[in-house]
């Protein structure tokens, strides 16, 4: 059988699905950008409290922060298992990632539980309102990718060979959507957590 | 011409992958002890934006194997992000991000549920240059409603003459001097707008969610007395 992609031809001669994913990861970069930019712009208007330096736990922040960066690797190890037809430690690695996704998506619901605790809720000011809706995405983003790692690893079992199709094309996919959820964390922790919560 | 997903074959191997984790997680340990480190917080900022570009580099240059790839990937990839950036800045700059305090009217006030109501919004003490505008203000243009955005209150309250004052959070304040002497029995309109602005939970207009804070404190007795007469003049 045939690798998928060699039946299609392109006139860029690149596959379609990768440049589709580039394209919407491009088109993502606004979408955060802009709830980043709201973001600051309103947090600082608030007013009532309690405000970003009351309430932002930089200690607990920078662990999931940890944890989503090594996901990450993980699921880098997993692409290159994948390409290497190694389905063993495709599973290992995967597996890892989706795991230390829930960890990370685990920090969050502790995070948004302790600050609901603490009289912030969206509904509180325009630091709630902006930083829950931002955070909130990035959180949704998260669980969306781990729901397709984990189709992806139920899929490794019932059908190994499609996978395994063009260096892991299906994987690639998932891998370039799971880093770019890892990227925006690197702004938001640096511009929400680091410069905002001090 | 077949189509191909890239040239995996030229993808780093897992070794640089684990260096580059290394890194990754040895810029972020630095990223927070810099915000530790008090002798730094001048640079603080710039060092940090830095940094996080550094990481941020690194995973889409070698995770995400644009240094390898075909450049159209980095094309679309990269003119979306700097059309984001464009946007980003231009709109902080609209909204002069880069230029005002941080929370300059911030009550740091517990909002818890329930705690807070009422009618009347007031911001936090003033700085020197805001009194001095708030008296210029409110002795000569009272009727103007200029103390009433000054104090913040129309961000939840409206007023239909006064440009800034357009919330909707709290009740319209149109008609409140008239108004008010039927609010509450025994109170006059007087005494039930200053019970309004120092003690907001004692009333709560129906309809309304209880979150105006107790922001009398916060006022001087010159202030309070303006913010006072102003609502009293509003038929």
């Amino acid at each position: 059988m045939e690798p998928e992609t060699s039946t299609h031809h392109t006139t860029t001669g690149l596959n379609h699905r990768k440049l589709l994913m580039w394209a919407f990861l491009g088109s993502d970069c606004m979408f955060f950008g802009s709830l980043i930019a709201t973001y600051l712009i309103y947090q600082s208007r608030s007013i009532v409290g309690p405000i970003p330096a009351d309430i932002l736990d930089i200690p607990v922040t920078s662990v999931s922060t940890f944890v989503l960066l090594m996901s990450s690797f993980m699921m880098v190890l997993s692409y290159n298992a994948i390409g290497k037809g190694d389905m063993r430690r495709f599973r290992i690695w995967v597996m890892g990632t989706i795991l230390m996704g829930c960890t990370f998506l685990g920090f969050q619901v502790y995070e948004f539980r302790e600050f609901a605790l603490h009289g912030l809720t969206p509904r509180t000011n325009l630091f709630g309102s902006t930083f829950f809706t931002l955070t909130g995405f990035h959180g949704a983003h998260v669980t969306l990718g781990v729901i397709w790692l984990a189709s992806l690893f139920w899929f490794s079992y019932k059908d190994p060979e499609t996978l395994k199709k063009d260096h892991g094309l299906s994987v690639d996919l998932a891998a370039l959507y799971w880093h770019f959820v890892d990227i925006v964390w690197i702004v938001i922790f640096t511009v929400v957590y680091l410069i905002g919560g001090v | 011409m077949s189509a191909s997903a890239g040239p995996e074959t030229n993808h780093p191997t897992p070794l640089t992958y684990f260096k580059a984790a290394m890194i990754l997680v040895i810029i972020t340990a630095i990223e927070v002890g810099i915000v530790y480190i008090a002798a730094l917080e001048s640079i603080m900022i710039p060092l940090l934006i830095v940094l996080s570009v550094i990481k941020f580099a690194i995973v889409v240059l070698f995770y995400m194997h644009l240094k390898f790839d075909h450049s159209l990937f980095s094309w679309m990839f990269f003119g979306g992000l700097t059309v984001a950036l464009f946007a980003f800045i231009l709109v902080l700059t609209l909204f002069q991000v880069f230029s005002s305090p941080s929370n300059p009217e911030v009550v740091t006030v517990e909002a818890k549920h329930g705690e807070v109501a009422h009618e009347e919004e007031i911001s936090k003490e003033p700085s020197a240059e805001e009194e001095t505008s708030a008296e210029a203000v409110s002795t000569d243009n009272q009727s103007t409603g200029n103390i009433l955005v000054a104090k913040g209150c129309g961000a939840c309250h409206a007023v239909t003459d006064v440009s800034g004052a357009t919330g909707v959070l709290g009740p319209s304040l149109d008609g409140i001097g008239s108004r008010a002497s039927s609010r509450q029995q025994g109170l006059s309109a007087e005494e039930y707008i200053r019970e309004s602005i120092e003690s907001p939970a004692a009333f709560v207009v129906e309809g309304f969610d209880p979150i105006m804070p107790e922001l009398r404190s916060t006022l001087t007795d010159s202030e309070f007395e303006q913010l006072v007469s102003y609502l009293m003049s509003l038929n």
